[in-house]
């Protein structure tokens, strides 16, 4: 009888100890968006705040991964354009792809995210090596508007000299106790602007602090260990490929109000948000606007 | 792997310290195994252009045991890998090596090792390098005899992928017990051994738009019931939650039952399997697709043909991801000098196997819980996998003779078990004729001649082979597959080979030459392709 019990202990014990196991009957990531927005919060700072100044803004996606070892070249150079263009460039930094931004036990912090993704497979990034960047979703030439970052900086002062088509007003409510951002979004047509056009908010975290490869420092030991990434994509807070606002008619105005739970993890001071007015027929970006949210 | 190393020259520098005294030796024996090909390109056959030229794989195991140690490296080097080989494995090094100590009850090993539990439907490592696979753990492993009749083990590691180890940790535990040793009070009538497993894996979730399971669970129930006429064998398994690319990230349950009796007496010999499978590809990386990173092996329940056109034109694969499954076998021996069995007697085999899909009922829940589909245990689809029905009589003929001759009606489900679409079921029959002449002591000759008849796919084949042997020291032989009945006429292509092999004592050295027409080689139902090639390969294996 003593071995019965033996016995059991040991099955007990290896099938609890060896069949972990997690249970997922939600497969999909809870949403952070807040249904419940605080409308007439919002409503009434968007009255006491300035109208944005009618300049054409660049948006710039350098798509990039902590284990890509090239990119910090084009982190570089993203770097330099911004300090020429001040905030009239937005620049986020998409990690994205399978390749390049591998979580092992060096490389431990997950900078995917589903939107990243989703945009790397569209436009093919990933397959032509990274770094690669887009510079307001328009072509250079042809028909991909994935550009190598030689490119980047023609292709930037062609798109912030092109005529604004709207502005974008960005109200923001955050508050730290309970991490809950409140957002409103204006978007007024002050130019010509595609007859179908789209808005996507986006959130994206500065100054994360983790390793990173870079093929400039010699072998083996090419690892940047408390590398400064900057402008990392986090969410899209209205879905990947945001929202649609169909037509704005001339001189009209599109408001559109947001909520989002900001996670633990991230550092709020360094969280901004990042608007975009798009074409939805070939999704090119026609305006772009940067707020952090806790300024 | 440095202390590896270290560990085998202290074992070496123990035996000449006290090997003598302790009455111990050291004992060192291995076993080498080379190949290499010389290919050139054969647009007509579809071989491609190799850039090298000449393609080796060489493999080299050397093992040391010492009183209770045994401590062993294997040599790899894939320079480049063979055609067909998966060329991931490109390159050289030590994938395996191990020490381990046995004292008879207790065994441990750290380094790699193969494991496997029950009929492997939870855990299977192995290495087979006509597939060009190895799966071995590189990680712990602890087996003990826990009390008469009671053997447990368990391990952690991580799995091997060519030159690498897989993103999961693998663990898992055992026991088995022969309930007839345990104790005079569980006297049954034969011999029953049950066994239960457990395996997990664990694995980050780096992915940004579902929530994986980290850890993935499976576990399995067998037992075995032994009379000497008799033996049942039956296993079940579950496993959880197991979403990955190869079942399009769904989050069913994975299940598998197997249940095998065998009957013999005299002449006579029955045995019937059925099998059921349902989501259950188990991976050590929730990416890895092909023969990459298995975990478990479902056994195949299909025959294993060994004759060229049977086994390689139309193999079936396991579909990991749902069959079911069943095979019955009968083999019968007409007694010597009867009117039917002739004066040397007569063996009949019957087999047959057939494979069809589960049923599943879609819950269209992609959006939601991506379960994807009910299944009910018995539920059987409509959508046939695979049919063999063949029936092999085996005579001599005389003193000097010995014939089979064998018959397959195969039924092949291409699009399903090639992963394929646009060929559609085939259906091909097969007629194989196998004639022995011993000449004398020294010098047989061997005939074999084989059809296979189809109007599908790449149409009918014919085969001949012409053997002689020289004793067991020598061999050569010229073998002739022609695609006959191919539609497209410049298709219609002699597939002809030579080869010749020599045995002196250990060594074995074989060269064949000509042309290789694209197969696929399987090994207990898993499968590898074999692309056409033209040129000399050689191959030479050795052991000490």
């Amino acid at each position: 009888m003593k071995s019965i019990k033996i016995i059991g202990l040991f099955i007990a014990v290896a099938i609890g100890f060896f069949s972990a196991c997690d249970y997922v009957d939600n497969p999909y990531p809870k949403k952070r968006v807040i249904t419940f927005v605080d409308t007439f919060g919002l409503d009434s700072a968007a009255n006491l705040q300035a109208e944005p100044e009618a300049l054409k803004n660049v948006l710039l996606e350098d798509y990039t991964g902590h284990q890509c070892g090239n990119c910090p070249r084009a982190h570089e150079d993203a770097a330099a354009l911004a300090a020429t263009y001040g905030k009239r460039l937005v620049i986020m930094g998409v990690h994205a792809g399978v390749f390049f931004t591998r979580v092992d036990a060096k490389y431990t912090i997950n900078y995917r995210t589903e939107a990243g993704d989703a945009y790397e497979k569209e436009w093919g990034v990933e397959a032509l090596g990274l770094p690669q960047g887009m510079v307001d979703r328009t072509p250079l030439t042809g028909t991909s508007p994935v550009i190598t970052r030689g490119s980047w900086p023609t292709q930037i002062a062609a798109q912030i000299a092109k005529p604004l088509g709207a502005t974008l007003k960005v109200t923001k409510l955050y508050n730290a106790a309970n991490r809950k951002l409140n957002l409103k979004v204006a978007a007024k047509r002050v130019g010509d602007l595609p007859t179908n056009v789209g808005l996507i908010v986006w959130l994206t975290e500065d100054s994360v602090k983790s390793l990173q490869k870079d093929y400039s420092i010699p072998s083996p030991g090419d690892n940047i260990k408390d590398y400064i990434h900057r402008h990392v994509l986090r969410d899209a807070v209205n879905d990947t490929w945001g929202e649609d606002l169909g037509t704005i008619a001339a001189g009209a105005m599109k408001n559109k109000y947001y909520g989002y739970t900001i996670p633990e993890n991230w550092n709020a001071k360094h969280i901004a948000v990042v608007i975009a007015l798009y074409n939805k027929t070939d999704r090119t970006i026609l305006q772009v606007e940067e707020v952090k949210i806790a300024k | 792997m440095r202390y590896l190393f270290s560990l085998l020259i202290l074992l070496v520098g123990v035996h000449f310290s006290f090997g003598q005294t302790e009455g111990n030796s050291l004992q060192i024996h291995g076993d080498i195994q080379f190949d290499a090909q010389y290919y050139r390109p054969d647009s007509l056959i579809g071989a491609p252009k190799v850039p090298e030229k000449i393609l080796s794989n060489a493999v080299g195991n050397f093992i040391a045991t010492y009183g209770n140690f045994t401590a062993g490296v294997r040599y790899e080097s894939y320079l480049g890998p063979l055609q067909g080989i998966d060329p991931r494995y490109r390159g050289s090094g030590f994938p395996y090596r191990f020490v381990s100590y046995s004292d008879g009850r207790f065994t441990f090993t750290i380094g790699n090792f193969y494991e496997q539990i029950g009929s492997g439907i939870i855990l299977r490592t192995y290495e087979d390098r006509n597939l060009g696979f190895d799966n071995s753990i590189d990680g712990v492993r602890l087996k003990m005899n826990v009390i008469k009749g009671v053997a447990v083990k368990g391990f952690v590691g991580r799995q091997r992928t060519f030159f690498d180890l897989s993103p999961a940790i693998v663990r898992g535990a055992d026991i088995e017990i022969s309930v007839n040793d345990l104790d005079s009070a569980f006297q049954l009538p034969g011999q029953l051994i049950i066994g239960a497993g457990a395996v997990s894996k664990f694995q980050r979730d780096e992915d940004p738009s579902l929530i994986l399971p980290e850890n993935v669970g499976a576990v399995s129930g067998r037992f075995n019931w032994v009379f000497p006429s008799l033996n049942i064998y039956g296993e079940y398994a579950y496993k959880a939650n197991d979403p990955s690319l190869t079942n399009s990230f769904r989050y069913n349950r994975g299940e598998s039952a197997f249940l095998t009796v065998s009957y013999t007496k005299k002449r006579f010999g029955l045995s019937v399997s059925v099998k059921r499978v349902d989501n259950m590809d188990f991976r050590a990386d929730r990416n890895a697709v092909g023969n990459n990173l298995t975990i478990n092996y479902l056994p195949a329940l299909t025959k294993q043909h060994t004759y060229a056109l049977a086994g390689t034109i139309y193999p079936y694969a396991i579909q990991p991801l749902g069959e079911m499954s069943g095979q019955i076998e009968l083999t019968y021996n007409l007694p010597k000098g009867s009117a039917l069995g002739g004066k040397y007697g007569t063996s009949i085999l019957v087999n047959l196997s057939g494979v069809n899909n589960i049923q599943r009922n879609s819950l269209n829940d992609d959006s939601t819980n991506r379960i994807g589909y009910e299944s009910p245990f018995f539920g059987v689809g409509k959508q046939k996998y695979f049919r063999d029905y063949n029936i092999e009589i085996s005579r001599k003929l005389s003193d000097k003779v010995k014939a089979s001759v064998t018959y397959l009606h195969l039924v092949y489900n291409k699009d399903v078990v090639q992963g394929l679409s646009g060929f559609g079921t085939i259906e091909a029959d097969i007629a194989i004729a196998d004639l022995t002449w011993k000449v004398n002591k020294k010098h047989i000759l061997r005939f074999e001649g084989q059809t296979l008849q189809t109007k599908q796919d790449l149409g009918s084949w014919a085969m001949g082979l012409l053997e002689y042997s020289f004793g067991s020291k020598f061999y050569a032989a010229i073998i002739d597959q022609y695609n006959y009945g191919n539609s497209i006429a410049d298709q219609q292509i002699h597939y002809i080979t030579g080869n010749f092999g020599v045995n002196l004592n250990t060594t074995n050295i074989r060269c064949s030459f000509g042309r290789q027409r694209a197969g696929i080689v399987c090994v207990g139902g898993v499968c590898r392709n074999v692309p056409a090639s033209n040129g000399v390969q050689l191959s030479v294996t050795s052991s000490f």
